[in-house]
């Protein structure tokens, strides 16, 4: 499987110099085996993505939302894709997300605020409820989870039967503060060979005055990982204050903290082959 | 798009050359990639417009003098005004920043690492004078 990453600010789109290298669009991930193509989250990243998508015609993509706030959803109406015949979208969700991700894309594309309808797009969008236990796309199974957030978010496991990757952001979990949810996520990240996680702030920034906003920490997210026998983690949803020397900085001195696990910051831009060491 | 290098422009060279409105000043970057570690150390290599294949063989345009090198091991592709490295199913892979990618886009100061051997991917941004061509 091979994981790419489109978007990995969290927040709000950080355009410029100081956040290049790292990235400044928010949250979108593309995972790919064989023909099966995955999409997590339509941040402002999907755009990108939506480009080199138009050029693999016809194609038929799953769409998954870890939620529908902005920096999750705010690519999708620049997506190309979704304005070109011969795309077709199967969007599935746990059925409390699946309502509410239906709502929010025509409310997005509401003419006050969007020029072009919903209902005009020319591609098929399908929204389908993902059960409890999962399902089969293709070659791939994918499962959901409940995260801690705000509004509620959802995580999502998908394996191809050799290889697990788990994407749970917008997660706040935390050993002292939100044990619960530290259990719950260790328990559905558990085995996976690639963690894709939220760990938006440091202890320090979490400790000062964002306790409750509904993310984590890197040391957080790190012990979960650990805890949960992860071979790799990328640590994802930058913060929008966190320039690219804050984030070189930061991963470095992880890396000499933790050197059991490999682990880095994900940077738009970036691909990674889940079963390379 | 890393350009070919005119001279350095400075505030003096400007009034000195009689510059006026209808100059214009354009911010060029540059882009290397520079052997720090191993075999060839202190090599530099420009890029610039074409796709250049760095790896084993004598006929790479990157040459990696290492045992841990596929032939054909990465390349640096020119896209939208920088460089993606893709590994080309490499034995040992690449890595960014020791990161193993299957692809990154690049971006200064970046460490890419083939085995033992190091390079670092340098970008250099400065001001160059323009056509005017841009100006009504
Ligand atoms: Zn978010
Ligand atoms: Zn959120």
């Amino acid at each position: 499987m091979r994981v790419k990453f489109w978007g990995v600010r969290g927040s709000i789109p950080t355009p410029g110099r100081l956040t290049e290298k790292y990235g400044g669009n928010t949250a979108c991930v593309e995972i790919r085996e064989k023909k099966n193509r995955v999409i997590l989250d339509g941040g402002t990243g999907i755009r990108e993505l939506g480009l080199t998508l138009v050029k693999e015609m016809p194609s038929e993509t799953a769409l998954l939302f870890s939620h529908t706030h902005w920096d999750h959803i705010q690519g999708l109406p620049f997506f190309q894709p979704f304005f070109t015949k011969g795309c077709t979208f199967r969007v599935f969700a746990p059925s409390i997300l699946k309502t509410r991700v239906e709502a929010i894309l025509t409310q997005q594309m509401e003419q006050n605020v969007f020029p072009v309808p919903f209902a005009a797009l020319s591609s098929k969008i399908l929204f389908e409820s993902l059960p409890e236990e999962g399902l089969q796309y293709g070659d791939l199974h994918i499962s959901f989870f409940e995260l801690n957030h705000p509004g509620k978010a959802f995580g999502y496991r998908i394996s191809n039967g050799e290889e697990t990757v788990v994407y749970a952001t917008d997660n706040e979990i935390h050993r002292a503060k939100h044990k619960k949810a530290f259990k719950r996520t260790i328990k559905a990240v558990r085995g996976a060979d690639f963690f894709i996680a939220d760990a938006q702030y440091s202890s320090e920034e979490y400790l000062r005055n964002r306790v409750g906003w509904g993310h984590s920490t890197y040391e957080e997210a790190m012990a979960a990982a650990r805890e949960a026998g992860v071979k790799k983690l990328a640590l994802f949803h930058h913060d929008p204050m966190s320039d690219d020397i804050t984030l070189g900085k930061r991963e470095r001195s992880l890396r000499k903290k933790y050197r059991d696990i490999s682990l880095f910051f994900a940077r738009d831009g970036m691909a990674v082959d889940v079963a390379s060491h | 798009m890393c350009e070919e290098p005119t001279d350095i422009i400075t505030l003096d060279s400007l009034e000195k050359s009689g510059a006026d409105e209808a100059t214009s000043l354009e911010v060029v970057r540059r882009c290397f990639v520079r052997i720090i570690k191993g075999e060839g150390e202190g090599t530099e290599l420009k890029l610039g417009s074409e796709t250049i294949i760095a790896g084993r063989s004598t006929s790479a345009g990157l040459f990696l003098g290492t045992s841990s090198a596929s032939r054909k091991h990465f390349e640096l592709v020119p896209e939208r005004g920088g460089y993606v490295l893709r590994d080309l199913n490499s034995t040992n892979g690449t890595k960014v920043n020791r990161t193993r990618v299957a692809e990154c886009r690049l971006s200064d100061g970046d460490i890419i690492s083939v085995g033992k051997l190091e390079l670092v991917f340098l970008e250099k941004t400065r001001l160059e004078i323009g056509s005017g061509q841009n100006k009504p």
